[in-house]
Parts: C-alpha cells; structure tokens; sequence
C-alpha cells in the first residue's frame, strides 16, 4: 500500500516536471485540416451545459456538486454555477472581460477562488488566444495543435484517440501545469462534432494540485429548440 | 476549508430536513391544528419534482426523485433523475451515494455531523411544532400557505424565504419553495403522496436504488 502511494507521488511528480514535447510541424497541406479538427474540441455558439462534478478530497475521498455553466463562445463569455445535489447556489459568477461575483458561500468565496475557476473554465471550453498557432505531430506520431498565448503560457491540445483530447497547459518555463482529458462517447468524425464533451478530467499539476471530473447532464444550445441529456457510461 | 464545507453541507442538510419534516404536517388553519395532524403521521411516501429556477436559465432545471420517511428519524431522500444520488438517514447516521459510472459511490463531502440537533429539529416538526424552530419565524398566511423566514442575518443571505403550500388533504403538502432570491429559487412538487403505510428499516439503511428494487 506504501509503496503504491509512493509510486502514485512519483507519477504525479514526473507529470508536474514533464516538459514541452518537440513537435515536429505538419506540412502546409496538412496544417489546416489538423487546425480544424482541434477547434472542434472547443463548443461553438451559446451554450447552456449541466454537469456533475466529482472533487477528489483528502483520504482517497469524493465530493459531489452540480456545475451549471453558460457560455458565449462569441464574446468569450461565461457564467458559472455551483449548487449541491439538492440545487442550493454556493457559488455564482460571471466573465465579461472581468470576473462578478454574484453570490459565494464559504469556501466558495475567495476572490482567488473565483480566477481559477474562470481560470479553468476558458481553459477547458474557449479555444486559447493565441498569439501564434501551429500543428503537426508528437514524437510517436500524435496530432497536435499548440497554442502560443500572449501570456507566454502553451497550450498543446493533443488526439492520442478516437473520442478523447488530452489538453496540456505548459508554463513558460515549459512545465506541465494542467491537463485536460476531454471525451466523448459519440463516435463523430471531428468535423462533425458539436465541441460538447461527455466527461471531462482536469487534473492541476504542483502543490497544492487538485483534479476535478465533470460529466455532461445537460447540453441546451442557447436559442435553438432541444437539448442533449447524455454522459460516458 | 474542509471544514466550512462541512458547516454549509451541514446548514443545507438541516433545509433539506425541514423541506422532509414539513412534507409530513397536514392542513390546518392553527398551529394547534398542524400539530394535531402531524401527530397522527407515522410514515409518508411521495414522488417529487424538483424545478430550479434562475434568471440565467431558459427552461428550469428539472429533477425527479422520491422521498420516505418514517417516524421518528429515518429519511430517504433519492433522486432518480437525472442524476442519481441517494441521501439515507436512519439511527441517526447521515449517508448519500451518488450514482457514477453505474455504481454508488459515498458523498465523503456530505459529512453530515449535526444528526442531534436535526433529530431533535424533525421530533419538533413531526410533533407540528415548526413554529417553535429557533432559525426560522413561522407564519400561516392565506390560502393554506405557511411561510418560513430566517431570522438570522447569516442565513438569510442563503436563503430569502421558504414557502410552504399545503394541500387540501390533510397531513399533505403541495410544494415547497425555497427562494434563495425572487430570481433564484427551487420548487419541490409532491406526487402520489401516501401517508402511513408501513416502510421497512431495510429502505433507510440499505443502498440500492428505488428504481433497482423494482
């Protein structure tokens, strides 16, 4: 059991020192259909998502609460809520360009709190303002689409298989901060899918890290009839 | 932290066991009346619907579920869609399971200590005595409705007012409305109400699903 705690450290350690990747760039004809692909991971439009919420908390224990987030992919907008199981706000804030706060009930309510969750939010659902794109392969053949921000931070946004993205925030120091797992239990060409993803794992790197899992309840595009109830099994 | 998530988990337990105690008080135009009633409920099973209410949201968000109790203190409160989780109480011990992945797994964050102060809260309910709840000022208003408000200045940040529907049966309610603001609220919407049927111990204690027993 020790040991397999040790091993479980030293994993987690390996990941958190795990440098930028070499890419290898793709060619001119391949560069825009593998920039495509990536850009559908991320939802297009106004959407209305429902997801449960798995936090994993000391002890090898689980929490449970329901996210409701509302996003614009338009204006880069977002408003994000946080109930329990039984529907009570905790937490209640939205992204314009700056982060309200409309409600916060402890621990929810620290201002550091609210920026990593806005923090996360665009991490996991807005394509990364990019001041430089580029695409092309993993040292074992993976598809990749890295994204240079204007903060210096990369975003390498990785395909290593059909239905599952693995999303990667690199420091600029080139250490690996967050990832991301995105999957999706619909098997759609890229091309074809609406950017609405079934169980998503974000996983923060360092001390303290924490790791979040969110599974899709609801997918209501704002202004279009129906809605898709769904998650991965 | 861990230990403010214990004391909100703990304050919304405590108006989850109103919403459940409140379910069991009857129609009444006293609060002598209501206690005569409650007095005379051993048991009730329902259905329940669950609509969330937002400025933000389009539709409401809809949950579904049932709901047990049986007196003096044990409650199951299972929701069945669209997430399933269930919260059981009996012998004084709070639990709630989740539904993921196809199996139950314990909610380690509904670390629900304050079972004396709830138990002793549901014996007060039961016996119709919700007006006598120090945290909330009871009122009977027109048209069958009571209305709850609280009188503490910390939790009336959480929660503006919850009002209570009764229904035209006695020892039964409608719905309950708990505003968390005039925009923001939650109704719970009682169905196929059944009062004092016999329910096994067996309902409180055990995990499975209602829906896995049928």
């Amino acid at each position: 059991m020790k040991q397999t705690f040790l091993l479980i450290i030293m994993w987690g350690l390996l990941l958190a020192c795990a440098g930028l990747p070499k890419m290898y760039p793709a060619g001119p004809a391949d560069l825009p259909d593998t920039i495509k692909a990536c850009e559908g991971v991320y939802p297009a439009g106004d959407w209305q998502l429902l997801h449960t919420i798995e936090a994993a908390l000391p002890g090898s224990r689980k929490g449970f609460l329901m996210g409701l987030t509302v996003l614009s992919s338009r204006d880069r907008s977002a408003r994000c809520v946080i109930m329990t199981l039984e529907g009570f706000v905790l937490f209640d804030a939205r992204y314009d360009g700056r982060i309200k706060i409309e409600r916060a009930v402890a621990p929810f309510d620290s201002d550091d709190f609210a920026r990593g969750l806005m923090e996360d939010i665009h991490l996991i659902f807005f394509r990364p303002p990019a001041a430089q794109t580029a695409a092309g392969s993993l040292n074992d053949g993976t598809a990749v689409c890295r994204y240079h921000r204007p903060d210096g931070r990369i975003v390498d946004l990785v395909n290593p298989e059909e239905n599952r993205w693995e999303l990667r925030l690199y420091r600029s120091d080139h250490r690996l901060m967050k990832s991301v797992n995105i999957m999706s239990k619909d098997r759609l060409p890229a091309d074809a899918s609406t950017g609405i993803a079934d169980k998503i794992e974000l996983t923060a790197h360092g001390s303290p890290g924490y790791k979040l899992v969110m599974d899709l309840v609801e997918a209501r595009p704002i202004g279009v009839e129906g809605s898709r109830d769904q998650g991965v099994q | 932290m861990g230990k403010n998530i214990i004391k909100t988990r703990r304050f919304f337990c405590r108006v989850l066991f109103i919403i459940a105690a409140l379910a069991c008080l009857g129609w009444a135009d006293s609060w002598q009346e209501l206690k005569s009633t409650a007095g005379t409920v051993t048991s009730v099973t329902a259905g329940f619907s669950q609509e969330k209410h937002m400025k933000i949201l389009a539709r409401p968000l809809v949950s579904q579920g049932k709901f047990l109790f049986k007196s003096p203190n044990s409650l199951r409160w299972e929701y069945t869609r669209p997430l399933k989780s269930i919260l059981v109480l009996h012998n004084g011990k709070t639990r709630r399971f989740v539904q993921k992945d196809g199996r139950l797994v314990e909610d380690a964050s509904a670390g629900l200590q304050s079972m004396q102060v709830v138990v002793q809260q549901i014996t007060q309910w039961l016996n119709g005595r919700f007006d006598e709840n120090p945290a909330f000022e009871a009122s009977l208003a027109i048209g069958q409705k009571i209305v709850l408000s609280p009188r503490d200045a910390a939790i009336a940040r959480l929660i503006q007012r919850i009002e209570i529907l009764l229904s035209n049966r006695p020892g039964v309610i409608a719905s309950v409305t708990i505003f968390e603001s005039e925009d923001s609220f939650t109704k719970l919407i009682f169905q196929n109400v059944v009062l004092n049927t016999p329910l096994d111990d067996a309902l409180f204690q055990q995990v499975f699903t209602l829906d896995d027993e049928q």
